[in-house]
């Protein structure tokens, strides 16, 4: 069984053609391991046993046929704000009970086209913003695993799933990828489907990847995006990257020197790294996220708001209310700032293949929060495509990990360019948890 | 200093506007998240926009052309 949780998502239609493995075979293994380490994990809301086992035995008849399809047999992870047909999107908020949703989301739906298996519905935070999860860091069960995709970050890490999808508003994908020791990639803002998923504030809210490797995120991400074709590795040569240095003063002291020591085993690897500030403050550019993401959810939750007051979470209900109280001025105003320093950041970014910085200002902290959403939300406000890539771990063996940013819509590059870092960067090692 | 005393400004705007429509006591709990809102709105309408320099029409992020 180890050695088949740690396959990667490429591996397993490879493998299911050459008949080495069967999809039910996969699917029953993962099972059992979630069995066995979820109990004190919980990256798990809701698992469909049936459903994937009578999906895996469909896949494998399609392969006896000949057929096998690009992700064939890959488990999936699905957060729980994502429809899946027949299993209900509770999203950790009472109200929405058990109903099932009746369709899959359009992201899921293109997922069981390439031929991956949903195994189940893994744990977020309230309506995907900041309440905690129940779910526990595989690293250190006393650590949260980051938030809002708390189970798909845990899950990937834990080698329950090759592969889990979630989302982002400010940073909810590529900070539990973090503090969890795994790949997390936010494609550009809209070019991964939201039909079918609950929304936290609609201008701001992305479709992100949980994977292993960044070779698996490339992988996955071209299937979805069939109208792209990407092989790796295609640069020419060692990526020109601008070392943000805004962010090294706000980050902690360890994460800021493990960030100087990436950029200089980048450099003795033939990168060119250029430390640079941003063109405008970080304080404005957090201003206008904040602003425009609690204005949304303000409007978002009006109505529900009125209805269940009590089943609220304090966070969330906390920022529902301010977000009502925003004036429409300071939103408009808002908005025409974030296509401005939309505008500035992307000549910035045009200068170098990606920008780089620390994914989070720090490790993972207590349970009692999700961490700190800084470092990611202004890429989120920009739309642009982020990766977080695992990089070490602290002294006290929590993950660290290195975030890659390109320009709206250089996704493909930006994932050339990730995989030339990873194969620099020392890979981590499991979690003890598994 | 001007941003400072703005927030301040704003911060009763809004701490008054929570007491309105949801009661003294749910503002009360709301102070933090009030004092950083009325930090980020006066962060925002710090800087001026300019309808001169910049279309007046919106496009959705995604369709803004940057080549």
């Amino acid at each position: 069984m180890t050695a088949l949780i740690q396959l990667s998502v490429r591996e397993i239609p490879l493998r299911i053609r050459q008949r080495e493995l069967s999809a039910t075979e996969l699917v029953q293994a993962l099972l059992e391991w979630i069995d066995r380490t979820d109990p004190t994990l919980q990256a798990w809301a809701e698992i469909d046993r049936d459903g994937a086992l009578r999906e895996a035995e469909r896949l494998d008849r399609l392969a006896t046929r000949g057929t096998v399809l690009p992700l064939h047999g890959v488990p999936v992870g699905l957060k729980d704000v994502i429809d899946v047909a027949g299993l209900p999107t509770r999203a950790g908020f009472a109200p929405l009970s058990d109903r099932p949703a009746q369709a899959d989301a359009t992201i899921v739906a293109r997922l069981r086209e390439l031929g991956a298996v949903v195994l189940g519905k893994t744990h977020t935070t309230q309506l995907a913003f900041a309440d905690p999860a129940p779910t526990r860091n595989p690293w250190n069960p006393e650590r949260t695993p980051g938030g809002s995709s708390s189970g798909s970050g845990a899950a990937v890490a834990a080698r329950q799933v090759p592969l889990a999808v979630g989302t982002q508003t400010a940073g909810s994908v590529l900070r539990p990828a973090a503090y969890c020791g795994v790949v997390g990639f936010k494609p550009s803002l809209g070019w991964l489907p939201l039909d079918g998923v609950i929304p936290l504030a609609w201008t701001l809210d992305h479709l992100g990847l949980f994977v292993r490797s960044v070779e698996d995120a490339a992988y996955v991400y071209v299937a979805l995006c069939a109208h792209q074709r990407l092989e790796l590795p295609l640069l020419t040569e060692p990526p020109r990257l601008l070392l943000l240095v805004d962010f090294l003063e706000l980050a902690e002291p360890e994460v800021a020197e493990h960030l100087l020591d990436v950029a200089r085993r980048f450099r003795e690897a033939g990168a060119r790294v250029e430390e640079r500030r941003l063109p405008v403050d970080v304080g404005l550019l957090l201003a206008v996220h904040h602003v425009i993401m609690l204005a949304e959810m303000g409007a978002l939750h009006q109505q529900m708001l009125e209805r269940h007051p009590d089943a609220y979470g304090p966070r969330l209900r906390s920022a529902v209310e301010v977000g009502q109280l925003i004036p429409s001025g300071a939103l408009l105003h808002a908005r025409r700032l974030r296509r401005r320093l939309g505008a500035l950041l992307d000549t910035f970014l045009a200068q170098a293949d990606a920008a780089l910085l620390p994914t989070a200002s720090g490790p993972a902290p207590g349970r009692e929060t999700t961490g700190d959403r800084r470092f990611q939300a202004v890429w989120t406000l920009l739309g642009t495509p982020a990766i977080s890539v695992p990089s070490g771990l602290t002294r006290d063996g929590l993950p660290l990990a290195t975030q890659l940013v390109a320009r709206y819509g250089h996704d493909r590059h930006l994932l050339h360019v990730a995989a030339w870092c990873e194969r620099i960067l020392p890979g981590l090692p499991p979690p003890p948890l598994t | 200093m001007a941003t400072e005393r703005t927030s301040d400004q704003w911060f009763t705007i809004l701490r008054t506007s929570a007491e309105l429509r949801f009661g003294s006591e749910r503002a009360a709990v709301l102070t933090d998240e009030l004092r950083a809102m009325a930090e980020a709105v006066a962060r925002v309408l710090s800087e001026p926009l300019n309808f001169h320099a910049e279309s007046p029409v919106d496009f959705p992020i995604e369709r803004v052309d940057r080549s």
